[in-house]
């Protein structure tokens, strides 16, 4: 028992970060149907976001946390307009290969903002919570609290906005939505503004349980694509499962001593995933697969 | 023989029609030629080593043209199946003493092997999953790689000797690699601009397609992903007897990132622009000079994502070239009818209208969720015959062809072709013995000619490694002929007319020397004067023996053509027999045609 609840816990913790980062790749491709290569490094933005207002501008965290949102909406609606919309309709190839340029030049935008050195970010709370002889931290349960709020508030708005309902329309019939009046362009910005939010807040709040590295989004944007790929894109809830169990498999290799292994053992349970996912990341027909 | 280099029609003339035609093999075979004698006349080791890594990187580049350019596949593979090839010839060259070519070919073998193995989930899967798959495989490399070989790499690899003398210096080394890079680029080009390119592009164009003419996509896609790697494999395989080390740090995602940056920036589809895109990114730091500040990242990241925004075929793109012509053709065409049949079926005639139907559909129902799409339909198609499947929207029409052509699985009843039954048989199958579809919307190459659009299914027909001969090229010139489409043969197909697009769709289809065509709605966006083409093309492919099922709206141009017809509603069979008699009954003028019956009589 006490071994395996630590793994539990800190298998849950990073969990929730991973989901964290793989809901901005579902709200991106729920309604614009572009798979994000770029992901990981809209989050690490936040992370250097999170330090400059903290760390440089003393900026108190519970603001600048909030700050984050505003701020995370407009560069994912940058993203929006300088990346997805031009190459919305090309082959798969080019919309796919977009993004990844995309986060080449961002890439090399922090690390000549911020250089190649690891920077740190104090907690925004201090403390450990201590209960049936694990502890955890209070960011860490932050995180936790985070992800919750996100997906609730996602699935509110999704369900009974009219703009979230419009949305999803988009994703599911864009010729018919444009016929019952639903502006698209608007709703693909505002998807992807809502998808920079969410990932700067998950920067945000996880920058201070991990070093701020310029190409640390690499590994984050794999992570949200194993997450999508075990849990799918089709909802939010999909995709949280996703990042759960990554984290759990993650913490596992780790405690019983493998952890060199960690991204090996991540492409394992990709590999696996797809031999029991012939039809591509979503279980119904729009799937990646049926886009043409 | 006479030597007739520089005569017309010599090898002189045929190499400036070459050139004209692929203005970009000049431009490459000379950035190949100053990459070599720059270093060399400068005595630059500087310059000498640059020149290594352009044609290293090129190298990789011409790779990425036959697997994403030509075949489609998104990967990021690269760097890891270089590394594996490269720990698998320094483990061979400091654990045995084989001679070092079979170091290298044993690193390329295996590489491919195990690039197949791991694409495997991946390929099946369309999309961008092997996009996915192999970011996670590169990630882990640095991990594979350390745990294997060390996080030092491994040293004390022998030098590389050729003919006796070492490869030593970079000079020596500046040749090897541009020696591999010309081999390289000779294979990818005969891959690419053959008939194996041709299929690749058809498969790029539409896997659908792809497979109603009888690809089988999947094989196809594992085979040119373990081309690419076994290309891949050999190059590392080298690489550490280049270096005399290797270890993990050479194998980083970036690498990848570099060679997606030259192989788009050059035009992946131009072998010859993976050449020019590895001088440019190299180039590019040489001309910021070495005191830029850490910018160029920012640069190359931008620099790709406005290319692919404003020039997705790349730079090559836009050089202007002389059109591609096929050799004239030499058949010649007296009686379209007569011709076509010489050409696509000659040891069918005996079992023709034999009686026996060659397409036997028996209680066939398709459930979508709650949905009942079809249920219990039953019909046949007689050899020769041509049978309308007309009704409203949503009355099952599309569902039902999917069904026979094999594209979807129903959920009862079977489907009998030839006397067989091919319930269980995928379309590729389907194709092969015989029993074609169009699509509403063609497919056709945007990269290739009209002609060479007919080329391609032609050759989907024959096994990769046989030569198809001339008689595909007769067919193809015959069937131009027949459909009127010989002056168009050489348009590319952006040029063509959506309509006009649909009877080569026709076209492409007959190429492949089909005995059942089914048609989905072949007269829908044709304009009036194109549908006399379509409607002289179903009728001929008639003539010449075959049986046309054909999904149609316009009823009107159908029960021209048609000699029975079968109208399905709410996914039942209403009523069936000849078009005259059919469209006279109350339930079909109430249940399908309603208050157009008029405009349907007036035509």
């Amino acid at each position: 028992m006490n071994l395996i609840l630590p793994v539990v816990v800190s298998g849950i913790g990073t969990g929730c970060f991973y989901a964290f980062v793989a809901l901005g790749l579902q709200l991106t491709y729920s309604t614009n149907r572009m798979l994000n290569f770029a992901q990981g490094d809209i989050v690490v933005g936040g992370m250097f976001l999170m330090s400059t207002l903290n760390v440089v501008l003393h900026i108190p965290a519970a603001i600048a946390l909030i700050l984050l949102l505003p701020i995370g909406f407009i560069i994912g609606g940058l993203f929006e307009v300088i990346v997805f919309r031009p190459l919305a309709g090309r082959p798969i190839l080019v919309s796919g290969l977009g993004p990844v340029a995309a986060g080449i030049a961002l890439r090399g935008l922090y690390q000549f903002i911020y250089g190649s050195a690891a920077l740190s970010v104090p907690p925004s709370v201090n403390g450990l919570i201590a209960f049936a002889g694990v502890s955890i931290s209070v960011q860490q349960l932050l995180v936790v609290i985070g992800l919750i709020a996100c997906v609730a508030l996602l699935y509110m708005f999704m369900r009974f906005t009219w703009t979230g309902r419009s949305m999803r329309a988009v994703a599911e019939n864009v010729e018919g939505a444009s016929a019952i009046g639903v502006n698209q362009s608007r709703a693909k910005l505002i998807a992807v503004g809502m998808s920079g939010a969410v990932s700067a807040l998950a920067g945000g709040l996880m920058a201070p349980l991990l070093g701020v590295t310029f190409d640390g989004g690499l590994n984050l944007t794999l992570i949200a694509f194993v997450a999508a790929v075990v849990g799918g894109l089709d909802s939010a809830i999909g995709i949280t499962i996703g990042g759960l169990f990554i984290g759990l498999t993650t913490a596992t290799v780790a405690a019983v001593g493998l952890s060199a292994y960690t991204s090996t053992s991540l492409f394992i349970v990709l590999l696996l995933a797809m031999l029991r996912r012939p039809s591509g990341l979503t279980s119904g027909g729009s799937s990646v697969a049926s886009v043409k | 023989m006479t030597l007739n280099f520089l005569g017309r029609g010599g090898l002189g003339d045929r190499l400036f029609m070459g050139i004209r035609r692929r203005p970009e093999r000049l431009i490459a075979l000379v950035l190949v030629i100053l990459v070599v004698v720059v270093p060399v006349a400068t005595e630059s080791e500087y310059l000498a080593s640059v020149g290594g890594i352009v044609a290293f990187n090129a190298t990789l580049a011409l790779t990425a043209t036959l697997l994403i350019g030509y075949g489609g596949q998104f990967s990021f593979g690269f760097p890891i199946f270089v590394g594996t090839g490269a720990y698998i010839s320094s483990w061979m060259a400091t654990h045995s003493s084989v001679p070092l070519a079979l170091d290298v070919l044993a690193a390329g073998i295996v590489t491919a092997v195990l690039g197949i193995l791991l694409s495997f989930p991946a390929l099946r899967i369309r999309g961008l999953p092997l996009g996915i798959l192999t970011l996670g495989l590169v990630l882990s490399g640095d991990e594979i790689f350390s745990n294997l070989g060390g996080a030092d790499g491994v040293a004390g690899i022998p030098q590389l000797y050729l003919g006796g003398v070492v490869v030593g210096d970079v000079y020596m080394q500046l040749f090897v690699y541009v020696g591999v890079l010309v081999l390289t680029y000779l294979a990818v080009s005969a891959i690419v601009h053959g008939r194996f390119g041709r299929m690749l592009l058809l498969m790029k164009a539409d896997e659908d397609t792809a497979l109603s003419v009888g690809i089988r996509v999947i094989r196809q896609k594992e085979l040119v992903f373990g081309v690419h790697a076994l290309m891949l494999g050999i190059l590392g395989g080298l690489y550490p007897f280049l270096l005399g080390y290797v270890g993990p740090a050479l194998f980083p995602l970036d690498l990848a990132l570099d060679i997606f940056f030259a192989a788009v920036l050059g035009g992946l589809l131009f072998p010859e622009g993976a050449i020019i895109g590895a001088l440019i990114f190299s180039a590019i730091p040489i001309i910021a000079g070495s005191q830029a500040i850490n910018i160029e990242p920012v640069v190359y990241g931008a620099l790709l994502l406005i290319v692919l925004i404003v020039l997705p075929n790349g730079l090559l793109a836009v050089v202007p070239r002389a059109r591609q012509k096929r050799t004239a053709a030499t058949v010649a065409t007296p009686e379209p009818a007569a011709v076509i049949h010489e050409a696509i079926a000659s040891e069918r005639s005996a079992q023709l209208r034999s009686g026996e139907p060659i397409l036997r559909v028996q209680n066939i129902s398709k459930q979508f969720g709650g949905l009942k799409a079809l249920r219990d339909v039953s019909f046949d198609l007689g050899r020769g015959e041509i049978v309308g499947l007309i009704g409203n929207n949503g009355a099952g029409k599309s569902t039902c062809i999917n069904i026979v052509a094999g594209f979807l699985k129903p959920n009862g009843g079977h489907v009998e072709f030839k006397g067989v039954g091919i319930d269980r048989w995928a379309p590729d199958r389907r194709a092969k013995v015989g029993l074609h579809r169009t699509f509403q919307f063609p497919s056709l190459v945007e990269e290739l000619s009209v002609a060479e659009n007919l080329m391609a299914a032609g050759e989907a027909m024959h096994p990769i490694f046989r030569r198809p001969g001339a008689s595909v090229a007769e067919s193809m010139e015959t069937i131009l002929d027949a459909l009127g489409l010989t002056a168009i043969g050489d348009l590319s197909v952006g040029e063509v007319s959506l309509g006009m697009q649909k009877v080569v769709d026709v076209g492409r289809s007959l190429m492949t020397r089909p005995d059942a065509l089914l048609l989905d709605e072949p007269a829908a966006g044709l304009a009036p004067v194109e549908l006399p083409f379509m409607r002289s093309a179903l009728a001929l492919a008639r003539d010449d023996g075959l049986s046309l099922l054909i999904v149609e709206h316009n009823v009107a141009f159908v029960s021209q053509l048609a000699d029975r017809l079968v109208v399905l509603d709410f996914g039942g069979v209403l009523a069936e027999g000849t078009p005259d008699d059919v469209l006279k009954r109350a339930n079909v003028i109430e249940a399908y045609l309603g208050h157009t019956v008029t405009a349907v009589a007036a035509e």
